[in-house]
């Protein structure tokens, strides 16, 4: 390696913590650090040494929200690294056993061209991790107030919740939702959370609160695969046309389903939304003799709210879901946009 | 099967190799340098342990065509990683038995995770070698 001789290094840039890994291949290329102080760093793969395998490295400050925002697809690499932190930076020299060897402070935009992205290099979402934990991250815009973080929060871990507990590969327990009185599907979505192992559950990592912010959700990775595949089921066209055609009796009220449902149809429309989205029919439905309208018609508001909020999920009010590939998702389904989930607490 | 790095394996959090890999006998393309060698056949996480490596790093990067390979080349290259010492500057080719070990399913851009085998002995299955697109744009 070449350059200035090293020395200190703030403590801030040479004892930082390991947060994670936003893009690797064989090795980290961009890797996001912080500070017991709050600090956000990023650090990009620059160089390395072939003889002593000194990798040489570009650690920069920078905030929450440009992290997402290149993970959005909103900026490329070289803004990233550039315009947090007004080109300051430290190039580090680090051994094969992690000891920083060397260090310099640099204008960015003064380091070898092949340290740096070309201008147009933007995150690819295949370079992201796929085991460990996942963060994942919504945009808030400039009108957030606490009830859209809670209402985001708890609608991710509702969908994971769900997407879970009715896999066909899991189900092996009967709904959970009746109760002596009857049944509430909006208790449904509570015991489902709580049926999830604690070791898959998702939870809130950071709230960056500025205005736009962001908010950033750890997820084990199998849980935030099993979300991204409920999410990509959801926005196909076939499962909006089944969720329209659920919809059209799943809104009756319980005092008119036996004269108004026709249970054949109901348990038709009900298979093929739950074929589509992955969901096991069992897992959601008890087939009650005694009052069959009423439990079917349980069973199709329990699944029309999940996917209800699947939706809320890829078009969140408000935010917007750091995936590019749920960019640009389709239209909502305009049932899923007027339909309101008052029926949280319904009992009859 | 007796898995290469098993000790490491055995420490990563979930189960390595996942589960949904499989043994395949195929053509597949791996970064190498030009003349390949046991070298270009190590997991980065045996090269270059860290506290953070997960199973993946103990696999190899495989991808399932050339065109696959070249696309992950050039895109890699205008990350501004040095992607030529990184990696190294050619593409080979190479016949993978069912015997070598087990592979994750190929992700959407061809991509796999090659665990091998304890027998595994790659770089003698290379069958061609090709130079790795130019990378970067000029400034």
């Amino acid at each position: 390696m070449t350059g200035l001789p090293a020395f200190g290094l703030p403590l801030a840039v040479s004892a930082l913590r390991w947060v994670r890994s936003i893009e690797e291949f064989d090795g980290p290329i961009l890797t996001e650090y912080a500070d017991d102080k709050g600090g956000v760093y990023l650090e990009k793969w620059c160089a390395q040494d072939a003889t002593s395998g000194v990798v040489r490295s570009l650690r920069v400050a920078t905030r929450h929200r440009a992290i997402a925002e290149y993970m959005a697809g909103r900026t490329s690499l070289r803004t990233l690294l550039t315009q947090p932190n007004q080109n300051a930076g430290f190039l580090v020299d680090v051994d094969r056993a992690g000891t920083i060897v060397a260090g310099f402070l640099v204008d960015i935009q003064q380091l070898p061209s092949e340290y740096l992205p070309d201008d147009d290099a933007m995150h690819d979402d295949s370079l992201r991790p796929r085991t460990g934990t996942i963060r994942e991250m919504f945009l808030l815009d400039g009108n957030w107030d606490g009830g859209t973080i809670a209402r985001l929060e708890r609608r991710y871990i509702d969908v994971a919740a769900f997407a879970h507990c009715t896999r066909p590969l899991v189900v092996g327990q009967p709904p959970q939702y009746k109760f002596s009185s009857g049944w509430a599907y909006g208790s449904a979505f509570a015991t489902m959370r709580a049926r999830m192992p604690r070791a898959l559950k998702p939870k809130s990592a950071t709230v960056e609160a500025n205005s736009p912010g962001v908010l950033a959700i750890d997820a084990p990775a199998a849980t935030a695969e099993m979300v991204l595949d409920a999410l990509r089921r959801a926005k196909k066209a076939d499962a909006i046309t089944a969720y329209d055609t659920l919809h059209d009796w799943t809104k009756l009220r319980y005092e008119v389903a036996e004269t108004k449902l026709e249970l054949q149809r109901a348990e038709k429309d009900l298979r093929a939304l739950c074929a589509q989205l992955d969901v096991e029919v069992t897992s959601v439905w008890i087939a009650e003799e005694e009052r069959p309208h009423h439990s079917i018609l349980t069973a199709g508001k329990l699944v029309a709210a999940y996917y209800r909020r699947l939706w809320e999920v890829l078009t969140p009010a408000g935010a917007e879901f750091v995936r590019p590939e749920f960019a640009s998702p389709p239209a909502a389904p305009d049932s899923v946009l007027v339909a309101e989930d008052e029926d949280e607490d319904l009992r009859w | 099967m007796e898995m290469k790095y098993a000790t490491h394996l055995g420490k990563c959090e979930q189960p390595c190799p996942p589960a949904t890999s499989k043994a395949k006998s195929d053509l597949a393309f791996r970064f190498t340098s030009a003349t390949p060698s046991a070298a270009d056949f190590v997991p980065v996480g045996i090269m270059r342990p860290r506290a953070e490596d997960s199973c993946s790093s103990f696999g190899l990067s495989f991808f399932t065509t050339l065109a696959f390979a070249r696309d992950r080349y050039r895109a890699l290259g205008k990350k501004g990683a040095n992607i030529a010492a990184r990696v190294g500057s050619h593409i080979a080719k190479v016949s993978i038995s069912l015997a070598d070990g087990v592979a994750t399913p190929p992700s959407s851009s061809g991509h796999f995770d090659f665990h091998e085998a304890a027998t595994a002995t790659l770089e003698r299955s290379v069958i061609d070698v090709v130079l790795a697109p130019v990378t970067g744009s000029p400034r």
